[in-house]
């Protein structure tokens, strides 16, 4: 019997000509169709997520690590609604993802059918834009024009939202004829030379900031995750070297520029380092490159580098304004922005300047010294030896969000780009899991790490099925301190010490971790964890690591929130009250 | 800041177009005083909107810049209101 090709086949078989090999999800009723058709397209490979909302972050970790479009799956009604945190961290930090959900079909929409909800409503917010299929004809043009809609301009999620009975109609000759051309156009227009809507670089703005920075004695570089998703780092090393440029990195910007290199001045920001935030307050000239001056970097933002002139380079025109209204702005993919600028820098030292950075060179005071010595493990000394051992394998790091996020962040060691992956804007505490899958099924020569806190890691944590069942070795260290450790230290700090809702009790990781299968490992002393860690990196499947630490220890420097950056503790002698 | 201004925007004709914009305005508390809504020639919607705009006090170039990324958005200027 000759099958007859469905809506689902033709959507499967647009995935594969629009370079799609990977998809995460989750199947359910108003999605069987696409399930079906995906049965026997073996071409496409599935990851059976255990939770929509942890597909969404896989697709995201795929991207993040790879340069490439994330793909995820979701039924209707509620596998669309848990989609929405993943879409949301998506579009916070810029990420280019396709989701694809299961849609009651057209004879019932809005009648409260069985698993519906209008997700297309629901993910205005946080998506670039949502389609919704109302006719075969549809297919082919809305999914080229979301793949190119999430990676046009500043990246983000799209959403297409796809009737069952759209999937399960036969598609009619005519369209099928089309389906070879329609796969042409998509290498066409991939090629960025033909593509008609690249911007001409404003060659004025440029020589303006070629000026500034010729003038400019106590000029800085901050550099963001448009610089890594632009693939320009290395050219940024160059220039910075050329001109003797100091260079900061934001929480996103961490793999774009080496630690170790003499030009870093590390972090900026709320836990930033103080050479990088007395930096940016006495510098004259500060150029952002691919960073989106964000609250959580620049402090208050009236006194932000009160006495330099503000460049930003960025792809997005709705980014002046937002926090702050740079003195110069260049719009455009930092791709074709700045090699235009790079040729125009002129070889220059700045060693005034550098005496002054260098006298900003106090070190964060943590209740535990970083070095292993004999006696309870601190919390930031444990990631500073795990940091190590990402950087040794050559690795890549997800985190999660609150104190271990923050360490990891300040004691990240050299690693390349797409290497430090973490939910920076949303801040969303169960993306590392997930993420680190979706990071290791994109790049499977290489070994990737998880370092989460013990309240972000049970928030994903039935994903360590799906870990077990694509066999990654994944390192997943957890940095249990009992507690929500970031909210503890704000009620610490702000809240006179008035600890509500943050204990958390249990549950034994090592005996959860060996109930999926997955070898375990604890340590609580200082003078165990090199050896542990030796074994952690020579297990050959996934890993689980627990690290025991002390509630009390808190992030250091922290700039406290509506204050300038310049304001910066060093350690815990906080005011009270913000 | 100017509180009260008037945006005019070219828009797809297209279902939830319109919910796009409103989407835009809504987040930033900004009320609307009025609004028109023809159908041009063409695939095109034109729409005026008279707004209020004291809450969180965006101002017209921001929100002319953000209606301006959207997708569905084909053209987007402000008059302010005198």
């Amino acid at each position: 019997m000759v099958r007859v090709l469905t809506g689902a086949d033709l959507l499967c078989d647009l995935l594969v000509a629009h370079g799609v090999e990977v998809l995460f999800g989750h199947p359910g009723g108003a999605i069987l169709p696409f399930y079906d058709a995906l049965y026997r397209k073996r071409d496409l490979r599935h990851i059976l997520m255990r939770h929509e909302q942890a597909a969404a972050h896989a697709a995201d970790g795929y991207s993040r690590a790879t340069g490439r479009v994330g793909v995820c799956v979701a039924t209707s009604g509620p596998g669309a609604t848990n989609l929405v945190t993943g879409l949301a961290t998506a579009m916070m930090d810029g990420v280019p993802l396709v989701a694809i959900t299961g849609q009651v079909p057209l004879s019932v929409l809005g009648t409260d059918a069985f698993q519906e909800t209008d997700i297309v409503g629901v993910t205005m917010p946080v998506t670039k834009h949502g389609f919704q299929i109302n006719q075969m004809s549809d297919i082919p043009e809305m999914l080229s024009a979301a793949f190119s809609l999430a990676v046009e301009g500043r990246p983000g999620p799209v959403l297409i939202d796809f009737p069952k009975d759209i999937q399960t109609s036969p598609v009619t000759p005519e369209l099928v004829a089309h389906i070879p051309v329609i796969s042409l156009k998509i290498e066409e227009s991939s090629d960025p030379k033909t593509n008609p809507t690249e911007l001409e670089v404003d060659g004025n703005c440029v020589q303006e900031v070629l000026e500034l920075l010729d003038k400019s004695e106590r000029p800085l570089l901050m550099i963001g995750r448009g610089a890594v998703e632009a693939g320009v780092t290395g050219l940024i090393r160059d220039i910075a070297e050329r001109a003797d440029l100091p260079v900061t990195t934001t929480l996103l910007g961490l793999d774009g520029f080496q630690a170790s290199h003499s030009l870093c001045l590390g972090l900026p920001g709320m836990h930033g380092t103080e050479r990088a935030n007395m930096g940016i307050q006495n510098a004259d000239l500060v150029i952002g490159l691919g960073c989106r001056f964000d609250d959580r970097v620049i402090g208050k933002v009236d006194e932000f580098a009160p006495r330099a002139q503000v460049v930003a380079f960025d792809i997005n025109p709705g980014m002046p304004g937002r926090t702050i209204e740079p003195d110069v702005f260049i719009l455009g993919d930092l791709k074709d922005t700045f090699p235009v600028f790079a040729e125009g820098v002129s070889k220059k030292i700045h060693p005034q300047w550098w005496d002054e950075l260098k006298e900003w060179s106090r070190e964060a005071e943590p209740n535990v010294d970083c070095f292993l010595n004999p006696g309870p493990l601190g919390g930031r000394q444990a990631v500073r030896y795990v940091t190590q051992r990402v950087s040794h394998s050559g690795g890549i790091v997800c985190t999660d969000v609150g104190q271990h996020q923050m360490w990891v962040a300040q004691e990240l060691p050299d690693v390349t780009p797409r290497s430090h992956l973490t939910s920076g804007g949303l801040g969303t505490m169960g993306y590392s899991l997930p993420a680190a899958i979706g990071a290791a099924v994109g790049n499977p020569s290489r070994t990737v790490w998880v370092v989460a806190g013990d309240g972000g890691f049970q928030m994903n944590i039935q994903e360590l099925a799906t870990v077990v069942q694509e066999n990654l070795g994944l390192r997943i260290v957890v940095i249990n301190n009992q507690c929500l450790g970031m909210v503890r230290q704000w009620q610490e700090s702000f809240y006179e010490r008035r600890y509500s809702a943050v204990a958390l009790s249990g549950p034994d990781l090592v005996t959860i971790a060996s109930a999926y299968g997955i070898a375990g490992y604890v340590v609580d002393c200082a003078e165990n964890l090199e050896e542990v860690l030796d074994s952690v990196s020579n297990e050959k499947g996934p890993v689980l690591l627990e690290l025991r630490v002390s509630e009390e220890e808190n992030v250091y420097p922290i700039v406290p929130s509506g204050t300038a950056l310049h304001g910066l503790v060093m350690g815990p002698s906080l005011p009270t009250e913000v | 800041m100017m509180s009260k201004y008037t945006l005019f925007v070219g828009l797809k004709n297209e279902a939830g177009a319109l919910e796009r914009v409103l989407g835009v305005l809504r987040r930033r508390a900004i009320n609307i005083d009025s609004l028109t809504l023809t159908k041009e020639s063409g695939e095109m919607y034109r729409v005026i909107m008279s707004v209020t705009d004291e809450v969180v006090q965006a101002g017209p170039d921001r929100i002319v810049k953000e209606l301006s990324s959207l997708f569905m958005v084909m053209s987007a200027e402000h008059l302010e209101d005198s």
